[in-house]
């Protein structure tokens, strides 16, 4: 008998659209850390997978004006699920990251990084965007052809990717004898070129390593 | 761009992927790449198309159906009995869909300053201006011809006994919700899985931040005594929690391991 | 008689500020990337009353020198994972502007003063090399002038989006069906040399208004900048007589700039060994320095301290009384028994001595440090930047 089909669930934080109801009494912060740490905590009470962020890099405006009826104001994704790493410790963190307004190895290193402080915990929402007005916000200014962003959000996935599985490694223990070397193996090299990406874990990567036993 | 990594190998290797976007060119991508996939299909039947259609496209790319996980969108509202979380569910939607909510979402469509407007009362007679495309900026516009927009929302007015414009744009944005008693919703959440309409959902609860409180009291019990859910964590890590399949390690990690 | 006391940092780096303390039996090498590393260093800072945790972080790749710890996280997410468990802890960052965009640098500063409850700092920082820009391929590296002049407007960006939102711009008005008073968010509007911002923050105004902008003044270019920007500016020199030249320097600049010098702290960077006794201070440093086959120097040697609790009580006082500086950062450098013992014995020491409050005040770092609260400049009789 086969095991049955268990269902995945997510937890998205409410967000600036009109679907979350801020009228109602019960309806607290939306950018306090406190409301984020409930809203975890109870994600992971309920067993969720993980807990979902969404994303904006402007404010919304209608009719020329900052739409103001909806709930405006939130924190910056990677900051706030990194302090919910902290009052979690089963919930996956999902994060919605723009490929066109974040570049590649920053990218990577803040997921490598936010995977480390949740011990493994670490989600990606990929998003692209051909939203010029947005780019107002970016020294990248403008924006991308609707083809362009997918050749850049595949680079992004790719460097990711790529850094990701590639960094140094740590040391086994501490190892007291001068001269001997390998504090931490030296990282293979990666670059990437439009559209294109390599990552060569060199003949150095080896040798280094080998040098740990000496 | 060139050069090393400043960070040792993480616990994952590299996030869950999750790719949004229910255009051809996203599904293709996330077939390819993702490990997870957040759609806005909502129905029973439009979702089982959907799922399908991905999971076939995952296996064109040499990936195993199970490889690529369908998450829709889902808001819910729960209730003491059916009937109550329907009332609940009016009350939810009336508070989403205020009066100026209720102009606002009509200007969008019919490119106009409609401020003198009552939302209590009809829907405009004047129609939309196509010219005005961009009154709202910063959010997902839908590129559908206004004029046809407004003439079904004036087809579903008249249709349901002449609706007020807040009525109006309450019917016509209303998404797939999940309304009922714990056991209601645990039961048609499962449906959907176990009928392969998706693996799972990604709940967008209205209030901040006790909006999923009665959830994990009342439905996560239901949906365990379905042997639908778990009840503790099993993996380390949140790709194996999802079932998916580790990261592969560089060659040389390889090298180091069965050489150490 | 009373004293005013001095402001008292720490500074964690890696396995420790000296290049051998990874190997050290009691080093946390093999778990510099764990949680639990990092909550502990903040846990032990928070346990000793510290003012601030510095974190420092740059894009500099890991080089060839496999005697060297190598790679680090980002900083900004490591203060914001253990800021929760560490309460009124004030927490700085290192966030370099070179090579990323004010406009998600002023949101995660601001975040992180959010989830530190109004003790969150930024230190800002340049990214000199050219290695650094070929992990980004968009621009060629810079020479120090130009760096800082971009820096200067990254920090004036940053700021201006922390001000984008005035405090009360939410409103909540069922009435009116109006969340926020749109009157009270403002586009930035920028356009600089370097940069153009458009819009306001996605973030609202942070708990202390601006968090503590920290700057380093040992680089010439870099003086100009922290005269006009920073709270607190960190100065390195080899012995006090050039720290009170360095403090006396970025005090005129800072009066020069049109701001009064009484406002921005000077903290002087000492590193640091203590143990019970001298000698056993000097054996542990002898120690560490056996474990390096040579011991290079990058740039300015900074103050060295190994010696008792008792020892560097009086160098911190000699350095306040002598005008070398209003708060000292302590460098430790072996982690985490080198925190540990400041925490358990060099802080009661100098509490007993009274350079140090026995319980730190303060509802925000910017009160702990007898700062006031920014002004926002885009509020009714404000000029934006």
């Amino acid at each position: 008998m086969t095991a049955r089909k268990q269902i995945r669930l997510g937890a998205h934080f409410p967000g600036v659209n009109n679907t979350t109801v801020w009228s109602d009494p019960a309806a607290g912060s939306q950018i306090a850390f406190d409301s984020f740490a409930h809203f975890a905590r109870t994600a992971e009470r309920g067993f969720f997978d993980f807990l979902f962020l969404a994303e904006g890099l402007r404010l919304r405006e209608h009719r020329g004006r900052i739409h103001d009826l909806d709930v405006v104001g939130r924190p910056d994704t990677f900051t706030v699920l990194a302090a919910l790493a902290g009052v979690t410790g089963h919930l996956g963190l999902a994060g919605t990251i723009n490929t066109t307004f974040n570049e590649p190895y920053e990218l990577a290193r803040q997921f490598a990084t936010l995977d480390h402080l949740s011990a493994g915990r670490a989600a990606w929402n990929m998003v692209t965007s051909s939203d010029a007005f947005t780019g107002e916000n970016f020294r990248r200014g403008g924006f991308l052809a609707r083809e362009d962003r997918y050749t850049r959000a595949r680079e992004g996935v790719d460097v990711c990717r790529r850094c990701g599985t590639a960094g140094p490694t740590t040391p086994s223990s501490p190892t007291a004898a001068p001269g001997c070397s390998c504090a931490t193996a030296a990282s293979p090299t990666c670059t990437t070129r439009r559209a294109s990406s390599t990552c060569t874990a060199g003949s150095r990567c080896r040798a280094a390593r080998r040098a740990t036993r000496c | 761009m060139h050069g090393r990594f400043s960070v040792p190998r993480s616990p994952q290797g590299h996030p869950v992927l999750i790719q949004a976007g229910d255009s051809a060119e996203g599904r293709d991508f996330a077939a390819a790449t993702a490990d997870a996939i957040f759609t806005l299909h909502g129905s029973y039947d439009a979702g089982r198309d959907f799922y399908a259609d991905v999971k076939g496209r995952a296996v064109r790319h040499g990936r195993r159906p199970e490889d690529l996980l369908v998450l829709p969108g889902a808001t819910f509202v729960l209730g003491d009995t059916d009937a109550d979380a329907a009332d609940r569910a009016v009350e939810v939607r009336r508070a989403q869909v205020g009066p100026q909510t209720a102009i606002a979402f009509l200007e969008q469509i019919w490119g106009r300053d409609l401020s003198g407007y009552d939302a209590d009362g009809p829907l405009p007679a004047i129609d939309p201006d196509v010219d005005n495309v961009s009154i709202t900026r910063g959010r997902v516009r839908h590129a559908r011809d206004p004029r046809t927009v407004a003439q079904e929302w004036r087809d579903l007015a008249a249709a349901k006994g002449g609706l007020s414009i807040r009525e109006t744009v309450i019917e016509a944005t209303s998404r797939t919700s999940f309304i009922g008693s714990a056991r209601t919703v645990a039961a048609e959440l499962d449906r959907y899985v176990q009928g392969d309409a998706c693996d799972g959902f990604i709940l967008i609860p209205h209030l901040t931040p006790g909006g999923l409180d009665a959830f994990a009291d009342t439905v996560v019990p239901e949906l365990q005594d379905r042997g639908s859910l778990r009840t503790e964590y099993t993996g380390t890590t949140l790709r194996e929690n999802l079932g998916l399949r580790p990261t592969a390690r560089p060659a040389t990690d390889t090298t180091r391991r069965t050489s150490a | 008689m009373t004293r005013r006391p001095v402001h008292l940092a720490v500074e964690v780096r890696g396995a420790g500020a000296h290049p051998g303390a990874w190997r050290a039996p009691d080093s946390a090498a093999t778990r510099l990337f764990s949680p639990a590393y990092h909550l502990l260093l903040a846990q032990l800072a928070h346990r000793g009353g510290l003012d601030v945790l510095f974190l420092p972080d740059s894009f500099v790749p890991p080089g060839d020198d496999p005697g060297l710890v190598r790679g680090a996280l980002d900083a900004v997410a490591v203060a914001a994972r253990v800021a929760p468990a560490a309460p009124r802890l004030g927490i700085v960052a290192t966030a370099t502007v070179t090579h990323t965009e004010p406009f998600h640098l002023s949101k995660a500063i601001a975040t992180l003063d959010f989830v530190s409850s109004g003790f969150a700092g930024w230190q800002p920082d340049v990214s000199r090399t050219a290695a650094e820009a070929d992990l980004f391929g968009r621009k060629a590296a810079a020479d120090a002038g130009t760096l800082w002049r971009e820096a200067d407007e990254a920090v004036e960006v940053v700021t201006a989006l922390w001000d984008s939102w005035e405090d009360d711009a939410e409103i909540r008005d069922v009435a009116t069906g109006r969340f926020v008073d749109r009157d009270k968010l403002h586009p930035v509007g920028f356009r600089g040399e370097f940069f153009s911002v458009a819009g306001a923050s996605i973030t609202p105004r942070p708990p202390q208004g601006h968090p503590l902008v920290v700057l380093r003044a040992d680089e010439p270019e870099a003086l100009a900048v922290a005269a006009r920007r920073a709270d607190v500016v960190r100065i390195s020199a080899t012995h006090v007589g050039a720290a009170v030249a360095a403090r006396t320097r970025i005090r005129d600049a800072v009066a020069a700039a049109g701001r009064d010098p009484d406002t921005v702290g000077v903290w002087l960077d000492v590193e640091v060994l203590v143990a019970p006794t001298a000698a056993q201070a000097r054996e542990r440093l002898a120690t560490l320095d056996g474990y390096v086959r040579t011991l290079a120097t990058v740039g300015t040697a900074p103050l060295r301290f190994a010696g008792t609790p008792a020892g560097l009580g009086d160098l911190v006082d000699h350095a306040v009384r002598s005008g070398a500086a209003d708060g000292i950062t302590l460098v430790p450098l072996a982690l985490p028994g080198g925190l540990e013992q400041i925490v358990h014995h060099a802080v009661p020491h100098l509490v007993g001595r009274g350079l140090r409050p026995e319980r730190p005040h303060g509802s925000t770092l910017r009160e702990r440090l007898g700062l006031a609260r920014p002004a926002n400049v885009f509020e009714k009789g404000g000029v934006p930047a």
